[in-house]
């Protein structure tokens, strides 16, 4: 044991506790590798966020679904004449709730700007100075981004089937669909703003504005190869797959709605996301962030 | 431990570091230098944070950049005061002390320490929000020390600090090099320098002036014209002192009573004076060194620098 352990927690001689040169730490025990740093980031940040008024936004995430979605409630009780939408166009407007709207707005607070925070806040140089410091807190940041969004959107998926009582055959099937698709909207759409994020330190949620608005809103809706680059294109097809949906002639989703296999979209998001994330971490690694006034 | 050659650092057209060649070896280092010299910049380049645009550094015999050994080795405690607000100084500290790798048993164990080395454990549970300025500093240096590092890396560390943590800091500092641990303390404060550090690197503009010892910067700048202003109720009596003397360069009158020589020789003059103050019945009621301030004396030193 180092003159550390020995004497200031074993004998409590605090004037004769100095570090030791012999021994650079509690022997073993300072071989602690990044899974168990990127979990100590995790642990500390959603120590650190629990904030009121994140909170506060973590409930009005649930809530706007739910209340979108009671508010179609009242509408169908109150009109005698009201003829619900078929199935699908119901799953398409949870789908556009949830795993669009909600995550990529939590997602947008939650992780795009994280790098911005520790710049600004000027508490960047203490995490990276730590061996496997840039990686363990890109990492950790951004899974505590999407397990917030994450809790949002799947208590507000809950809240919102119950509250609006949905007319669907599967309701069930439908929620575990939703679900999944939130869970992987949430990582795929972390893991491109946390690339912006690297990025684009300064505008990072500027810029991941109009990603999504060109990318996912445009570019996935084209009917050419590009599209295949979003991850809007592999959800809404992972949804037609998943809930055994067929597009009607004349539907616009015809062009987007390929016949590939389902594990063909979770493939491609799964390295989509992994690609996005070694990119974030590289560009981490690469860039110099100037945290000081001075020159 | 630090070797820099010829290392320069750009930002864009103004130059943050230019041509500093150096080796420290471990021990105590102070970085001398006024308000934006290029101290942190420095720094920057010696933790790794920023790249040199010119020239090499080696840090433990590695390059600094992403070397995460070299990380395990120093412990960095910047000049900025910024820190997360709504934890306690302990889960901070702790949370740094993880991240180097330690289990959170040790990590706690560590952190516990540092902060009861730097007087922190009264307030170590209370959110950093309501820290003052100090006890934010000396929390800053316990995340630095809580690893026991080899190099500690500290930029401006008595800032915000009252006589007593000031005290304190001096102290654990001074216990620090003495057991063997090495230490590089950037400050534009002379004398908060000279407690902790008998090594002295001068930096102003960028540029390394000067280093060696406290006697050697003392030597170098003894050549250096100094401005000394003297209100007295005889400055001429006192003028014709200094020429009879020929310690003096130049010699200006302001008013009746005031008198500012320049000199190559100022200890040579304040052992004079109290001499003359007796034979001449010259009464002196104030005298200024006005380059006193490390302002000034870098000044002096990039004069003698640029070959001025």
């Amino acid at each position: 044991m180092n003159a550390l352990g020995e004497k200031t927690f074993a004998s409590q001689e605090t004037e004769s506790d100095a570090p030791s040169k012999e021994t650079t730490g509690d022997s073993a025990a300072n071989t602690k590798g990044l899974f168990w740093k990127i979990l100590t980031v995790i642990r500390f940040e959603m120590r650190r966020t629990r904030t009121d008024a994140r909170l506060a936004t973590w409930m009005i995430m649930v809530l706007f679904p739910a209340g979108l979605l009671a508010i179609y409630r009242l509408k169908a009780q109150a009109d005698p004449d009201f003829e619900p939408p078929n199935e699908q166009a119901l799953g398409l407007v949870l789908y556009g709730l949830i795993p669009q709207v909600v995550c990529l707005l939590g997602l947008l607070l939650w992780v795009a700007p994280v790098l911005q925070a520790e710049l600004e806040g000027r508490t960047w140089i203490y995490l990276s100075v730590r061996p496997g410091g840039k990686f363990a807190t890109l990492i950790g940041k951004y899974l505590n981004g999407v397990a917030w969004t994450a809790s949002a959107a799947l208590l507000g998926l809950t809240i919102g089937m119950l509250v609006g009582q949905l007319q669907v055959s599967q309701p069930l099937r439908l929620w575990c669909v939703m679900a999944l698709l939130v869970v992987i909207s949430c990582l795929a759409y972390g893991a491109v703003y946390s690339v912006i994020g690297a990025l684009f330190h300064r505008r990072a949620m500027v810029v991941s504005v109009a990603y999504i608005l060109i990318f996912e809103v445009v570019v996935s809706n084209l009917p050419a190869l590009i599209n295949r680059f979003t991850v809007q294109h592999h959800l809404i097809n992972l949804l037609y797959r998943w809930m055994d949906w067929k597009v009607d002639k004349n539907n616009p989703l015809e062009l987007v709605i390929g016949s590939q296999p389902a594990w063909q979209h979770v493939v491609a998001l799964v390295a989509y996301t992994l690609f996005m994330l070694t990119a974030a971490s590289l560009i981490l690694r690469r860039r110099q962030y100037v945290t000081s006034d001075e020159h | 431990m630090i070797e820099l050659t010829n290392v320069t650092k750009l930002y864009g057209t103004v130059i943050g570091v230019n041509d500093v060649t150096l080796t420290l070896k471990p021990g105590a280092h102070g970085l001398l230098g006024p308000n934006g010299a290029g101290k942190t910049t420095f720094l920057n380049l010696i933790t790794g944070q920023l790249k040199p645009t010119l020239g090499t550094i080696r840090m433990f015999g590695g390059n600094p950049w992403n070397n995460a050994d070299m990380f395990r080795r120093i412990g960095v405690s910047p000049g900025d005061e910024a820190m997360y607000s709504n934890v306690s100084g302990l889960e901070w500290v702790r949370f740094l002390v993880e991240l180097q790798g330690f289990t959170r048993q040790d990590a706690e164990r560590r952190a516990v320490w540092a902060l009861e080395k730097l007087d922190m454990t009264a307030a170590m549970q209370r959110p950093i929000s309501s820290y003052s300025r100090g006890m934010r500093q000396r929390t800053k240096l316990a995340q630095a020390i809580a690893h026991e590092p080899e190099l500690l890396i500290l930029d401006e560390p008595f800032n915000g600090l009252d006589p007593v943590g000031r005290h304190v800091v001096t102290e654990l500092l001074r216990d620090w090099t003495r057991r063997g641990g090495s230490l590089l303390v950037a400050s534009h404060i002379l004398h908060e320098v000279e407690a902790i550090s008998p090594s002295f690197l001068l930096i102003c503009g960028g540029r390394l002036l000067a280093s060696g010892t406290a006697d050697e910067v003392n030597a170098l700048l003894a050549d250096v014209p100094n401005r000394i202003r003297i209100i007295c109720n005889r400055p001429r009596e006192l003028a014709r002192r200094l020429l009879d003397e020929d310690v003096v360069e130049a010699i200006e009158f302001d008013g009746a009573e005031q008198v500012t020589v320049a000199t190559r020789h100022p200890l040579a003059i304040y052992n004079y004076l109290p001499q003359w103050a007796a034979e001449d019945g010259v009464t002196i009621r104030e005298l200024h060194s006005t380059d006193e301030s490390l302002q000034n004396l870098f000044d002096s030193l990039l004069r003698v620098h640029r070959g001025g």
